[in-house]
């Protein structure tokens, strides 16, 4: 009978959810390589119980967030001058060799580690083309690396970085340290990549559009709380009445 | 609520980001200094797996669960290795580098440290030493009756000595140059240490491939630049206010439910 307000608390459960979301994207709006994420509302409908649906009568609709979306547009490039900062123009992930396995990242911030290899910021192996990390020797000091991913010093061709691509980026899961799991997707490698030397790849977090969304969300929020009053008041109201009637 | 401690870490952040703009501000003047900035990296997620995101009665089907982050956390302040500006000094032992490379300074416990810092003097038996008295390698010595000293780009102390037509070369400053200069260890005093991250220093002369020029007379100023350090703190502190309104907004959200009656 109090279907009203299960459906209020629905919206409500799920709308703290999306703020939860909503304040990492702020939180990351200064991490490089860092992707929004959507919460996905959808209605959830269930068969309303006992009654023997009437002409006119219906499902009702619960809210759900049924998933989180990612929003997959590059990010601002900010040029820092280092050699090893790379930035991926278009679409394609660097690859990284985790103790997890291999993980893909978009933030190119890559530095020289044991062994002269070129690692990211936590020290993981960036791989080449084929699935091996790629190693300076120490005197390679003038480092370029090309538009296709091809690293070269002063001692000539050293390797070539491997950027892959998916069919449904969608469907990566998100790590942190900037990384994300394939999560059963084939790893497809780019046919023309588009790596920029010297640049990273900032955020995609617009504040803006987060700063009004945070807004609407609270006054959303206060909305359904006072409807969820309201019911509340109407059904006190309800059974006063019915009890006021009772001979 | 997961937002009010995700805004903290952003907030937390924040204060790093400023942390590090004012240390840039306050070094503006300090020679051979290079700007840093912070890095951030983006925390664990929790996945919610529910499994009405595997039915499809709704049509579409999203294949990927629902992620919350928690979070940010700083991973990282870098250095900047831009060429700061060469000022004129004048003076006969200052020393600046222009384009790619390190001065070598032995420190008192044997190791090699690096510095930008060309701010030289002569100690007691004339040798080249920094302003802390450590000397510059590799170990240059003025004779005592130099009239004057001349530093070439290639580095070459050339001494003017009384009684000679033609100065003499009593030696060769030389270089360090690093594949990944950002992986080197600041230990204050503007002198460096080489790490497994930067790479083994390669010597050589100034003005060969690869090597900077040495220029005498100058100093190389800190590569901070005031406009962008105001504006990077004037972002900082926009986003610490956007994430301290993501508390607001939380706790306005429970205090409304609260107060429901």
């Amino acid at each position: 009978m109090d279907n009203p307000g299960y459906i209020i608390l629905s919206r409500l459960a799920l709308q703290q959810r999306a703020t939860a979301v909503l304040a990492h994207n702020i939180a990351n709006a200064d991490t490089p390589g860092f992707r929004a994420l959507r919460p996905v509302f959808a209605e959830y409908l269930a068969r309303q119980q006992r009654a023997a649906v009437p002409p006119g009568g219906r499902d009702i609709a619960f809210v759900q967030d049924r998933a989180t979306w990612r929003e997959m547009e590059p990010g601002p490039l900010q040029p820092t001058g280092n050699p090893l900062d790379l930035a991926i123009s278009g679409e394609g992930f660097f690859v990284v060799e985790t103790p997890r396995g291999e993980r893909y990242t978009r933030a190119g911030r890559f530095s020289i580690g044991e062994g002269g290899r070129i690692v990211d910021m936590e020290g993981h192996p960036v791989l080449g083309v084929g699935g091996n990390p790629i190693a300076l020797a120490p005197n390679d000091t003038r480092i370029t690396i090309q538009g296709d991913g091809t690293i070269r010093s002063e001692n000539g061709e050293i390797g070539r970085l491997g950027i892959v691509r998916f069919e449904n980026p969608q469907a990566l899961r998100a790590e942190g340290d900037r990384l994300f799991d394939a999560a059963g997707e084939d790893p497809l490698p780019v046919e023309r990549p588009a790596v920029l030397q010297g640049m990273v790849e900032g955020s995609n977090v617009r504040p803006i559009l987060e700063m009004t969304r945070l807004t609407a969300e609270l006054r959303e929020f206060q909305f359904a709380a006072q409807f969820a009053e309201r019911e509340g008041e109407r059904l006190a109201t309800a059974v006063e009445r019915i009890l006021r009637r009772r001979p | 609520m997961r937002s009010l401690t995700t805004a903290a870490t952003g907030m937390m952040a924040q204060q790093n980001n400023v942390e590090v703009i004012s240390n840039n501000i306050a070094n503006i003047s300090t020679t051979g200094y290079k700007r840093r900035r912070a890095e951030f990296q983006d925390l664990v997620y929790q996945n919610l797996r529910r499994t009405g995101s595997q039915s499809a009665d709704t049509g579409t089907v999203l294949p990927s669960g629902a992620q919350i982050g928690l979070g940010v956390r700083t991973a990282a302040v870098y250095r900047i290795a831009e060429q700061g500006n060469l000022q004129q000094t004048e003076n006969r032992f200052d020393i600046a580098i222009r384009g790619n490379g390190y001065f070598q300074i032995q420190l008192p416990s044997g190791e090699t440290a690096y510095t930008r810092d060309g701010t030289f003097g002569l100690s007691a038996e004339g040798t080249i030493v920094t302003a802390e008295g450590f000397v510059v390698q590799p170990g240059i010595t003025i004779p005592a009756n130099a009239r004057d000293v001349t530093i070439n780009v290639n580095g070459e102390v050339l001494a003017k000595i009384d009684g000679q037509v033609q100065p003499q070369n009593v030696g060769q400053i030389q270089l360090a140059i690093f594949a990944n200069e950002g992986g080197l260890e600041a230990i204050g005093d503007n002198l460096f240490l080489a790490t497994p991250a930067s790479g083994q220093a390669q010597q050589g002369a100034p003005g060969t491939v690869g090597f900077g020029q040495t220029m005498q007379g100058f100093i190389e100023t800190s590569n901070v630049n005031v406009v962008q350090e105001i504006t990077a703190l004037i972002t900082a502190q926009r986003a610490y206010e956007m994430n301290s309104r993501v508390i607001t907004a939380s706790d306005e959200m429970l205090s409304t439910l609260t107060r429901l009656r």
